[in-house]
């Protein structure tokens, strides 16, 4: 039983940091350095999911991709559902952890000296192998802190995910849902390990993004 | 044949310029403030003017009217900026290599040849950050020869280090410039760099270019550089020393001859350029007699300026090739009633002649 809560666990975290880098990284270097209203409507709704009561992104997110609506038939009948599945808690966790990362990755790509990527296209370099090859690089340490806060929070993710996955063990049940139950149903033993599993996970994860987000210039 | 086309207008910042040169080594001087680092971001593609005409021999890189706009990275031009921007993140040889066209020579130039003519071999696995001033520069000037497969532009490559280090980085710099020729667009504030490195060049103030030509040329046009003192004329050596016992170099300059000391040994023959400081001449109404001055020069006050408590005082003596400047009190000038088209004495040491 902890196996699987483990590797669904992880499962959902891996995913949901994948999510925020492919799709944070773009929005975050989008983001940087606007500040009309465009990019200010942007910067509340990303942000949104961290003041709205996590069953409300749920809710959100259910509406959306439920086998009633079109986004959700569309899905199912390519063989991707989202509800009552792991992927769906992936999406939740996404979606809480997506203001985390951007926080310290677009404060990155804002401290990049914008001198050094205008001055390599003299050298030869297109715009998108500046990106790679400069700003990217420069931003690294910012989002590695941004990608160990967004791997964190998807971990510990409970409400949106309950609410898109629900809680089916060996299926969607995660480390937060486990514990939930473990408390609900006063088996503190049980508690007590899963706690310490996932205090073990984080403080793994958060180690690796702090060594490998230090500035090596 | 035109090597450099640079029509450009720009209202923000003020950019006004209109210069043709058939010679590839070209200086831009002038203070700093005057707009030079604007031009060099217009030439290497950075900075949009309002209507431009770029060419660098037969290729077009910009023309308003026409509508072409070729984009910084399809300029292939070398371009050593102001404040170096090595990559922090990545080592010399990283930031050496980082042009595409560095690994194919395309500016008939391979990365070793670059390598050893700047000598960086020992610093190829370092980080920016632990470099020297005068190595950052190296590496600067290294990167933009490999991505030079049109020109060079450097912008104020010598500022910023001390005097040592800007000889030793100056010497590399003559030595890239003959070993792997290219047009090359200096930009400086100081005149000693313009003559060590370019033949010809512009001058420009307040975002404007004024003139335009030979170094000595500009230069001396221009009284309002910190340079206005210094009078440049070109000459031909014609005796040096050893030859007939001599211990001084003499140059012929036009018809006038000049007597000067000097430490390197000119090649009879060779073309030299003479640097005379305006404070460094005396003026006398009758020809002196019993002086130590190996100078003593017939001329004609040919202009006359009054700056301050100063006159600078334009003499030649009938020959528009050897122009020079002294500077004496505007008491003196009055003194002396000095007015266009009389007739003086010049006196000059041989050691306040400078030659290169």
């Amino acid at each position: 039983m902890v196996y699987s809560v483990v590797v669904i666990s992880l499962k959902v975290a891996i995913a949901a940091s994948a999510l925020c880098l492919l799709i944070g990284i773009p929005l975050a270097r989008l983001m940087a350095h606007r500040r009309g209203f465009p990019f200010r409507i942007l910067r509340v709704i990303t942000s949104l999911p961290l003041i709205l009561p996590p069953t409300v992104v749920g809710w959100f997110l259910l509406t959306v991709f439920s086998s009633r609506r079109p986004v959700g038939q569309w899905l199912e009948s390519i063989g991707f559902p989202l509800v009552f599945d792991w992927k769906g808690a992936a999406l939740a966790a996404f979606a809480g952890s997506l203001p985390m990362f951007l926080g310290p990755v677009v404060t990155a790509f804002e401290s990049v000296d914008p001198n050094l990527p205008a001055f390599a296209r003299t050298l030869g370099l297109s715009r998108i192998r500046v990106f790679l090859k400069v700003t990217l690089p420069l931003a690294a340490p910012g989002i590695w802190s941004g990608l160990a806060l967004a791997f964190a929070r998807s971990l510990g993710d409970f409400g949106a995910s309950l609410v898109v996955a629900g809680n089916i063990p060996q299926s969607t049940q995660t480390l937060s849902m486990a514990i939930y139950d473990a408390i609900h149903d006063s088996n503190e033993s049980a508690a007590w390990g899963l706690i310490a599993v996932s205090v073990a996970i984080a403080v793994a994860a958060l180690l690796i993004a702090d060594r490998q987000g230090r500035r090596t210039w | 044949m035109v090597i450099w086309d640079i029509q450009l207008r720009l209202t923000h910042p003020t950019l006004k310029a209109n210069i043709t040169f058939d010679h590839p080594i070209v200086a831009i001087m002038g203070p700093s403030g005057s707009g030079k680092t604007s031009l060099a971001r217009c030439l290497v593609g950075l900075l949009r003017a309002e209507s431009s005409r770029i060419a660098i021999g037969d290729t077009i890189l910009e023309d308003t009217e026409r509508g072409i706009l070729i984009p910084p990275d399809q300029r292939g031009i070398g371009y050593v900026p102001q404040n170096d921007l090595l990559m922090p993140h990545l080592s010399v040889r990283d930031n050496l290599t980082l042009s595409p066209h560095s690994m194919e020579g395309g500016g008939g130039v391979t990365l070793e040849q670059a390598i050893e003519a700047l000598e960086l071999g020992p610093l190829l696995s370092r980080r920016p950050s632990v470099l020297s001033g005068g190595e950052r520069r190296r590496v600067a000037m290294g990167r933009a020869l490999l991505s030079a497969r049109r020109a060079l532009v450097l912008d104020e490559p010598l500022t910023g280090l001390d005097d040592r280090l800007r000889n030793e980085v100056l010497r590399y710099l003559q030595r890239l410039l003959h070993d792997f020729p290219r047009p090359t667009l200096l930009i400086t504030h100081r005149a000693d760099e313009a003559t060590a490195l370019a033949t010809h060049g512009a001058l420009m103030e307040g975002g404007v270019v004024h003139e335009t030509g030979g170094i000595p040329h500009v230069l001396n046009n221009f009284p309002g550089s910190t340079d206005g003192t210094m009078s440049i004329m070109e000459g031909t050596v014609i005796a040096t020393p050893g030859s007939c016992e001599r211990d001084t170099t003499t140059i012929s300059v036009g018809v006038t001859h000049w007597v000067a000391t000097s430490s390197i040994i000119f090649r009879e023959g060779s073309t030299v350029r003479i640097f005379l400081d305006a404070d460094d001449v005396i003026l006398a109404t009758s020809r002196p007699t019993g002086v130590s001055a190996r100078n003593v020069l017939s001329v004609r006050v040919v202009g006359l300026e009054l700056i301050g408590g100063a006159a600078i005082v334009h003499l030649s003596p009938d020959d528009p090739q050897c122009v020079f400047k002294a500077r004496i009190t505007a008491q003196s000038a009055a003194r002396f009633a000095l007015k266009i088209g009389d007739e003086v004495f010049a006196l000059v040491k041989s050691h306040a002649l400078r030659i290169r």
